[in-house]
């Protein structure tokens, strides 16, 4: 009866110090510098789109919500970015949720904006359909059917980004940025039909669970979160906000550390004196 | 009879069909794929409705029944009506104030339009989803870094050899995640990637086949009528 008020109190300082561990980083951000560092299951990624020539067509599968926005926004971002600058064509799609429409939309005008691209002509939108994996298998039969209007209600078959494509066969790569099961998705049906290299984004703490299919090869690279954003960034030499992120994410990753510590203390204190 | 037969049947044959088409690489085999695909994706269509009607009956039996929390089922009601309100009529605003036609208006007065309605571009339900739903669901999903704080604080505690492990390999990721655990010392990021590679993709596989003969059985059991879960009811 008596700890409970005790760790009431416990809490809402843990609650306090992790918000200043986000607060202060981002207020005094120009004088944290954190060297740049990479790994290889980003760096593939980044190999894997330099790799493609001009002109190659691409899916990019935006399957997140709002939830996960700021987690994954900014290596959708990184990675529109790059592909846009090595003149690739995107097909931009989610099987994820209709909201997932919204941001894809959003994310695909901005980085077209900074990087001077054309909708229709250097990417197209497409609206969200429900099925999940049954969508991943009509795109591997017809991309016209199973899309017949983009997002703007335009016919895809008039749209010059998709000249010479018709199926998934047809493309030379696909990403999947996801905050669910939809890179499992892609896994079993879109790559198993396609045959396309495909790389996978997701946030941190689901990447865990996609490193069996990395060994495997059914995954070229791995994006997990901010981190591996922050990375990408750095690589395409565009440093933005996924680095800036990378400061309070350091600095709560080190506070929740020395919470593990200072509990292990206290819980070997307490057992000591029984 | 046929209530509960049909079913069976139908699943039964789809099931044989469509574990026959996956071998089958002619034409007729893969039109009949797009076709039953395309059935799919209708019958996901209707299962949003069906979605919305679970939503919307849960709540008014919240209200109804007066249950505790019953006034968040009142906000969601009234949230739902708005978004179908402006969903379907996209130029709500617009008819309540009525957009100035730029070529005959001045731009400043299109700019005060925008300032007054706070519409940039794209419709009311865009600015609903901008400024509600994303920050919302920002929100939401944030606080859940403060709970694993607190957590963490209290459960990962040295207690036994394998609780040592899972706390230690915990510290490694944490740090490898982060430029800090290279600032610290430059072998932490590798085995921070030893942790994932090897112990870590040995797990997960483990558990991928096992799920996976897992879905094998239960799909067998579904097209062979031994389970019978999905037809509702009490038999």
């Amino acid at each position: 009866m008596t700890s409970e008020p005790k760790f009431h109190i416990i809490r809402w300082v843990i609650f306090a110090l992790v918000a200043l561990a986000i607060i202060i980083p981002v207020i005094v951000s120009e004088k944290i510098k954190l060297p740049d560092t990479s790994s290889r299951v980003v760096k593939n990624i980044y190999d894997k789109i330099e790799s493609l020539p001009a002109g190659s067509p691409i899916i990019l599968s935006i399957d997140f919500d709002p939830s996960s926005d700021e987690e994954l926004r900014p290596m959708t971002m990184a990675i529109l970015r790059h592909v846009f600058r090595k003149k690739l064509r995107v097909i931009g799609m989610t099987i994820w949720s209709p909201q997932s429409s919204g941001l894809m939309g959003d994310i695909f005008t901005t980085a077209a904006k900074m990087e001077n691209k054309q909708d229709g002509l250097d990417y197209v939108i497409m609206p969200f359909k429900p099925g999940g994996s049954s969508v991943i298998l009509n795109l591997s039969q017809d991309i016209f059917f199973t899309y017949p209007k983009d997002y703007k209600d335009k016919s895809t078959k008039e749209l010059p980004v998709l000249k010479g494509i018709r199926t998934l066969k047809d493309m030379k790569y696909a990403m999947c940025i996801s905050a669910g099961n939809a890179v499992d998705v892609w896994i079993v049906y879109g790559k198993e039909k396609g045959k396309m290299p495909l790389g996978a984004g997701c946030t941190a703490v689901m990447a865990t669970d996609y490193y069996p299919y990395l060994q495997s090869g059914q995954l070229v690279g791995l994006m997990g979160g901010i981190g591996a954003a922050a990375q990408y960034e750095s690589l395409i030499g565009e440093k933005g906000i996924a680095t800036e992120r990378m400061k309070p994410q350091t600095v709560v990753h080190s506070l929740i550390i020395i919470l593990i510590v200072v509990g292990n203390i206290v819980y070997f204190t307490r057992r000591r004196k029984g | 009879m046929i209530k509960r037969q049909l079913p069976l049947l139908i699943a039964f044959a789809m099931g044989v069909i469509f574990i026959i088409q996956f071998f089958i690489p002619h034409q007729i085999s893969q039109d009949l794929l797009t076709w039953v695909n395309k059935w799919l994706m209708i019958i996901g269509g209707i299962s949003l409705l069906l979605g919305i009607y679970s939503l919307l009956n849960f709540h008014y039996l919240q209200i109804f029944r007066n249950k505790p929390g019953w006034g968040f089922s009142l906000i969601m009601f009234f949230s739902f009506l708005i978004s179908v309100v402006v969903g379907f009529t996209p130029s709500l605003i617009n008819v309540i104030l009525p957009l100035p036609e730029s070529s005959v208006q001045s731009a400043e007065q299109v700019k005060e339009w925008y300032r007054i309605t706070g519409l940039k571009d794209g419709s009311s339900l865009d600015w609903i989803f901008r400024h509600g739903i994303t920050p919302l669901s920002a929100t939401m999903f944030s606080i859940i870094g403060f709970f694993i704080a607190s957590a963490a604080f209290r459960a990962f505690r040295a207690r036994s050899l394998e609780a040592t492990l899972l706390l230690l390999a915990a510290v490694f990721i944490m740090l490898g995640q982060t430029p800090l655990g290279g600032m610290l010392w430059s072998g932490i990021p590798d085995i921070m990637t030893w942790i994932l590679s090897t112990p870590n993709t040995a797990a997960k596989r483990a558990i991928l086949f096992g799920i996976a003969m897992g879905s094998i059985s239960f799909s067998l059991k579904i097209i062979f009528g031994i389970e019978r879960a999905y037809l509702g009811g009490k038999n």
